[in-house]
């Protein structure tokens, strides 16, 4: 028999409610074709040339581990353990729609780095690194957010405080409505760019982008830009599949330890738990000295 | 909604909740009686506004706690066992949160922010410590006590769990707690059978452990400057960094050694056991064929 008269008819709203009770807080559907803004490679038929839709699904960081400033929980509940039961998520979403009969991949949530580039060096380097699928490109494209002034995407339920899965399915599903890819959204301008100030690295011009110098190295007023590049240049070496397998095992680096542009964000329904949840709202010098390799500061 | 306090759920709804998530136990302290911990790592260190402290135990089965190195203790004591009670705990602050609690999960173990070298030479003194005490917690939430081997002890399961903890801003029923500080009755009673298997000789008996002589297992085979040297490289990071990395296991792997957790005759599992086959003399067990 062919395998496509045992399929069993699928859509949108089943998906949808199969990703929550796998538990996903939020969870879209796009269409595979329109994916013209993702790098080379890393379009939806790229990485699985069946794919006719993308379910996109997020699960939420708890309120008390997104927190402004460098801490453990930050680390393993912002990070390690919402990735890990994000991926078994889309895995069992995989399954499920492959036991209706539609083949379906999942794509990791997050550390699946293959590529990084040094674009330019100096005292003011510039570099470039992408993942293997641009989830938050599929979020917006779901219509889950948009992408804020913090590079992040945006809910209107979680602000930033969300990591992101995929799943591609060979399933045509009707895609929710889209939403438009490229412009600083009306909230981020109501806010007044906070992200934007706290920024320990300085990393956010405003404009919806981030440089990513910046960003990888948190404080770069502190370390030595060629002490940098050299630390990511072994960290990020080799072939691209070797680079994704080392992150997505921790392999060479724990996670990154800033949070500042997720916790900050307003649009959090969140912040509304007290009017000063955290300890505080920024980093410190001494916060700094708590993250960054001695070897890589300017003045060890 | 008011910070938590008055919201509508009890310890028994938050215990039904974890035990749902797969807990194996569940109790509850209050905040208080934290004074023990080291700095910076009270509940309300934690989190601003902490009311209580939801502590959790899942147990890891028994063939995988070997009082002997096996592949099957790393995994389904260590590695698989800390991630699933991640998980636990991720999926109980959430659910507080949904009921309106500011919810703070903390890692179950390997969350080493600092290793101090207190004395190196031929016996050398370190001192590691997580980000917040889960056996203390365990202790003020009355699940069991400290024994001799250094772990929490408890009536259902001995040693042979691991824990897991949420700090929350919900007011709810602390559980009476058990004391901290004094060697049980229970240990007493035993005649401490995990203190003479110990292969490092690490446990003096006073409830204490030598951190030195535990990590490295066999002392009297391990160059004491080789050791000092090797944990000024593993360690030697910015705090931070070195729990992003511990908890990762970027660099190193998960302590080989359950000799104490596995042969504590408080198991309720090593009881049985111990009745079937007419053991109980402390002894390992047998290997398999």
């Amino acid at each position: 028999m062919d395998r496509t008269e045992a399929r069993k008819p699928i859509d949108n709203q089943e998906v949808k409610r199969t990703a929550r009770e796998l538990g996903a807080d939020l969870a879209g559907v796009a269409s595979a074709e329109d994916f013209a803004e993702a790098q080379p490679g890393c379009r939806p038929r790229d990485l699985f040339p069946m794919a006719n839709s993308v379910v996109v699904v997020a699960k939420r960081i708890p309120f008390a581990a997104a927190t402004p400033y460098p801490s453990i929980g930050a680390m393993e509940f912002g990070e390690y353990i919402p990735e890990n039961f994000l991926n078994e998520a889309c895995y069992r979403l995989s399954l499920y729609l492959e036991d209706k009969g539609w083949l379906s991949g999942a794509t990791p949530c997050g550390r699946d780095i293959t590529s990084f580039r040094v674009e330019e060096e100096g005292a003011e380097p510039r570099v470039f690194l992408h993942g293997s699928f641009d989830l938050r490109l599929a979020a917006v494209k779901a219509g889950l957010g948009h992408i804020g002034a913090n590079n992040c995407l945006i809910t209107q339920e979680y602000g930033s405080r969300v990591r992101l899965g995929a799943v591609f399915t060979e399933a045509v599903l009707e895609p929710d409505p889209p939403n438009q890819v490229g412009a600083i959204p009306e909230f981020c301008h109501e806010c007044g760019f906070r992200c934007v100030e706290a920024c320990p690295a300085n990393a956010l011009p405003g404009d919806g982008t981030v440089d990513h110098y910046r960003c990888m190295v948190i404080r770069p007023d502190l370390v030595a830009p060629e002490k940098a590049l050299t630390h990511f240049k072994k960290l990020f070496r080799g072939k691209p599949m070797i680079m994704a397998a080392k992150g997505l095992s921790y392999t060479d680096s724990p996670p990154h330890p800033c949070a500042t542009c997720i916790a900050l964000c307003p649009m959090d329904q969140g912040r509304d738990f007290a009017d000063t949840p955290f300890h505080r709202e920024s980093w410190t010098d001494e916060d700094a000295l708590k993250v960054i390799d001695p070897a890589l500061l300017e003045n060890p | 909604m008011e910070n938590g306090i008055g919201a509508g759920i009890t310890s028994g709804d938050v215990k039904a909740q974890a035990r749902e998530f797969g807990a194996d136990l569940v109790n509850i302290s209050s905040c208080e009686g934290y004074e023990k911990a080291l700095p910076g790592c009270k509940p309300q260190d934690l989190v601003k506004d902490a009311r209580s402290v939801v502590v959790f135990a899942r147990r890891m089965p028994f063939g995988n706690a070997t009082p002997r190195p096996s592949v099957g203790y790393l995994e389904f004591g260590y590695y698989g066992h800390e991630a699933w009670i991640n998980k636990l705990s991720y999926r109980l602050a959430l659910w507080l949160e949904d009921e309106g609690h500011m919810a703070l999960p903390t890692p179950a173990g390997r969350d080493i922010p600092s290793l101090r070298i207190l004395r190196e030479g031929a016996e050398p003194e370190v001192f590691m410590q997580g980000s917040f005490d889960l056996r203390l917690a365990a202790v003020n939430a009355g699940m069991g006590e400290i024994g001799v081997n250094n772990n929490l002890i408890t009536a259902e399961y001995g040693s042979r769990l691991r824990l897991g903890a949420v700090v929350t801003t919900a007011a709810l029923e602390p559980d009476p707690p058990r004391q901290y500080g004094v060697v049980p009755d229970f240990c007493v009673e035993c005649g401490y059978k995990c203190i003479k298997p110990c292969p490092a000789g690490a446990l003096p008996g006073d409830g204490a452990v030598d951190h030195y002589k535990c990590m490295v297992m066999y002392p009297q085979k391990v160059s004491p400057e080789k050791a000092v040297d090797v944990f000024k490289t593993r360690y030697g990071y910015p705090e931070l960094q070195l729990a992003g990395r511990m908890m990762a296991f970027t660099e190193n792997a998960p302590h080989i050694c359950a000799t104490c957790i596995t042969l504590c005759p408080m198991d309720e599992a090593r009881r049985v056991k111990e009745k079937v086959n007419g053991g109980g003399d402390g002894q390992p067990l047998p290997v398999a064929p």
